[in-house]
């Protein structure tokens, strides 16, 4: 943890009267590929302007390598953007463009040549190299985009949305290469997204932000399974929450739930914590047998969203309204409850857990 | 033309007709044997040999060509510093007035600018001694005030969008903002600085108000030497000219549109 490549410290910056970014500490590991996400106007691309020098912050500092870099302009640092809509240069080719970089940074002519070859044959665009950016597809320019920010070797490479522009299924085949092409050239990658699947697939970590602050940085798995932010839990997936109050009695974790008229068996204690939230996934339906899992209650099915490899079923239970989430393991078994059923439903003490308030 | 109406059809014949029949009945009589402007009666390409053998006419074009492509890159030069200063900088002392007095040229009499041109040079000369006299610098001066406004206001609409993420991916790659500039945002701004341009051409060479103002003596452009004999009684020639130049324009105008094209 001590060789971070890139840190930032207390790290702000205000437009008028609104905090778009508001005291970020980060530190970001050599070689790893890491994700900001957050909502619109979470201040997550204005974090990554002010990584690339685009944006002036007003308190804080960037260190990157442990160099002071706060002051210098956006093209004295070692770190290229990926931007948004591309940004290519519509007057030059796909090789110029590829090469802006190098030439800027003095690279001889033939050292360009060969390193335009290389990131060509990266990215699949070797026959494009002559091409103009208006005579290329979407994802075609998004090649170029990368592989224009990979040229001159940068330090950190800084991915704002960079699929959000391509179809769904086009999307689904770049987000593959693009966790290729970060793998095969190992350099750091900073990509900012609002699609949480797009940041939990990509990323070796994830930040969470919203309202210009860094709620949580994790794993991926981490951050679904145990989250510690109420905005976490309820952005990454769907969750149940439940109100009540936790104790500890004598060596077991409780958790009342007023609502449920029922105590839980729960694996995390969190102190004065009186919120217990639960994945539609970990909801299940209970053998009509008889519960075997220790938490269980009852609930009427309100409505089912058939979705083929599952069925999300909406509940409620009391005043509560819930939503579990069926998997279709084989056809005899796991068939839907009727709409307006009473189920039972069950949940193991390691499915659930606690958040602060 | 399948899938047009019979209506849409005549409204288009006609709408065309009534924009070019003009020039084109001029380019028609330009061929004309007979010395009349209003009877055709015969080929003939003798009207051409005359113009080409009229030296005050000639000397008037070329005049009036080298004034054009003067004020034409002044004004282009002026224009698109004006129009990056109040595209790029949202805020500063006298941004109003600044884009005010730039796009005023746009709306006030050509009379009026004409006429303070004439002034502005005459007293300047009592002050300071330049320009001495009225003549081509004058009349290039009065005009560049002009098109410099129509080039601002061109160019100013190209800048707004695009180009400024093109100028931070280029500072983002390693280039200082000179050279983002030079590199980038020059090259794809170029359609409109060529369009800026072609309108600022064309606008000089056609000028007959402002340059008989800030005209002296031996400057006369071709709009003015026209003008001129039509006091004396119009000779067909001027129609052989004047199918030059028409010519000259369309050859322009499909170069321009050319490059627009070739860009996006």
């Amino acid at each position: 943890m001590s060789e971070a490549l890139l840190v930032l410290r207390g790290l702000s910056k205000r437009f008028g009267a609104t905090a778009a970014v508001d005291g970020v500490d980060l530190e970001i590991l050599p070689g790893e590929f890491f994700a900001l996400l957050g909502g619109s106007g979470c201040g997550k691309s204005t974090l990554l302007r002010l990584i690339a020098g685009l944006e002036r912050p007003d308190g804080g500092a960037i260190l990157l390598e442990g160099r002071d870099i706060t002051r210098e302009p956006p093209y004295r640092r070692p770190l290229h953007m990926m931007f948004q809509n591309y940004a290519l240069f519509p007057h030059l080719t796909v090789a110029e463009n590829i090469a802006f970089g190098l030439r800027r940074q003095g690279w001889r002519t033939p050292a360009i040549a060969a390193r335009v070859e290389e990131m060509l044959a990266l990215t699949h665009l070797t026959e494009l190299a002559q091409r103009k950016p208006h005579q290329l597809s979407g994802g075609q320019q998004q090649r170029v985009a990368l592989a224009r920010a990979l040229a001159p070797r940068p330090r950190l490479v800084l991915l704002d949305e960079p699929l959000s522009a391509l179809d769904r299924k086009l999307r689904q085949a770049m987000r593959t290469e693009l966790a290729a092409i970060q793998r095969e050239v190992g350099i750091t990658f900073i990509i900012v997204t609002h699609d949480q699947e797009e940041a939990m697939s990509l990323a070796s970590r994830v930040a969470v932000m919203d309202k210009g602050r860094i709620l949580q940085v994790d794993r991926p798995q981490a951050l679904y399974e145990r989250p510690r932010d109420r905005f976490v839990a309820s952005f990454i997936g769907q969750v149940n929450v439940l109100a009540g109050t936790f104790r500890s009695d004598g060596g077991r974790l409780l958790f009342d739930c007023p609502a449920l008229g029922a105590c839980f068996q729960i694996a995390e204690p969190l102190p004065g914590a009186r919120t217990l939230a639960i994945r539609p996934e970990k909801l299940r339906l209970a053998d009509p047998s008889g519960p075997r899992l220790p938490n269980h209650f009852r609930a009427r099915v309100e409505s089912i969203e058939y979705r083929g490899e599952n069925s999300l079923i909406r509940l409620e239970a009391g005043a509560l309204s819930l939503l579990a989430l069926h998997v279709h393991r084989d056809r005899r078994g796991d068939e839907d409850p009727p709409i307006g059923a009473e189920v039972c439903l069950e949940f193991g003490p390691a499915d659930a857990f606690l958040l602060p308030d | 033309m399948r899938g047009i109406r019979p209506f849409t059809a005549t409204a288009l014949i006609l709408g065309l007709l009534f924009l070019y029949l003009p020039i084109l009945w001029v380019v028609l009589l330009s061929f004309n044997e007979s010395r009349l402007l209003t009877r055709f009666e015969g080929f003939s390409l003798r009207w051409y040999q005359a113009l080409f053998s009229d030296p005050a006419l000639l000397a008037a074009l070329g005049r009036s060509l080298l004034i054009a492509l003067a004020a034409g890159v002044i004004a282009v030069i002026i224009g698109t510093l004006a129009a990056t200063a109040l595209a790029r900088f949202p805020r500063f002392r006298g941004r109003a007035l600044l884009a005010f007095l730039s796009s005023a040229p746009l709306v006030l009499p050509e009379v009026m600018l004409g006429f303070g041109a004439l002034i502005l040079f005459v007293s300047l000369e009592r002050l300071i001694g330049w320009p001495a006299g009225r003549g081509m610098m004058t009349i290039i001066l009065a005009h560049t005030l002009l098109a410099a406004a129509y080039v601002t206001v061109i160019v100013q609409s190209r800048l707004a969008g695009r180009e400024r993420v093109l100028e931070e991916a280029a500072m983002d790659l390693g280039a200082d903002p000179l050279r983002a500039y030079l590199l980038v945002t020059l090259p794809s701004i170029a359609p409109a600085l060529i369009a800026g341009f072609l309108i600022a051409f064309t606008l000089s060479l056609d000028d007959l108000v402002i340059a008989s103002f800030t005209a002296g003596p031996g400057a006369t452009t071709l709009p003015m030497a026209i003008y001129s004999k039509l006091k004396l009684g119009l000779s067909p020639e001027i129609n052989a000219l004047a199918t030059l130049l028409v010519l000259t324009a369309a050859l322009a105008v499909s170069i321009a549109a050319w490059s627009l094209a070739r860009r996006r």
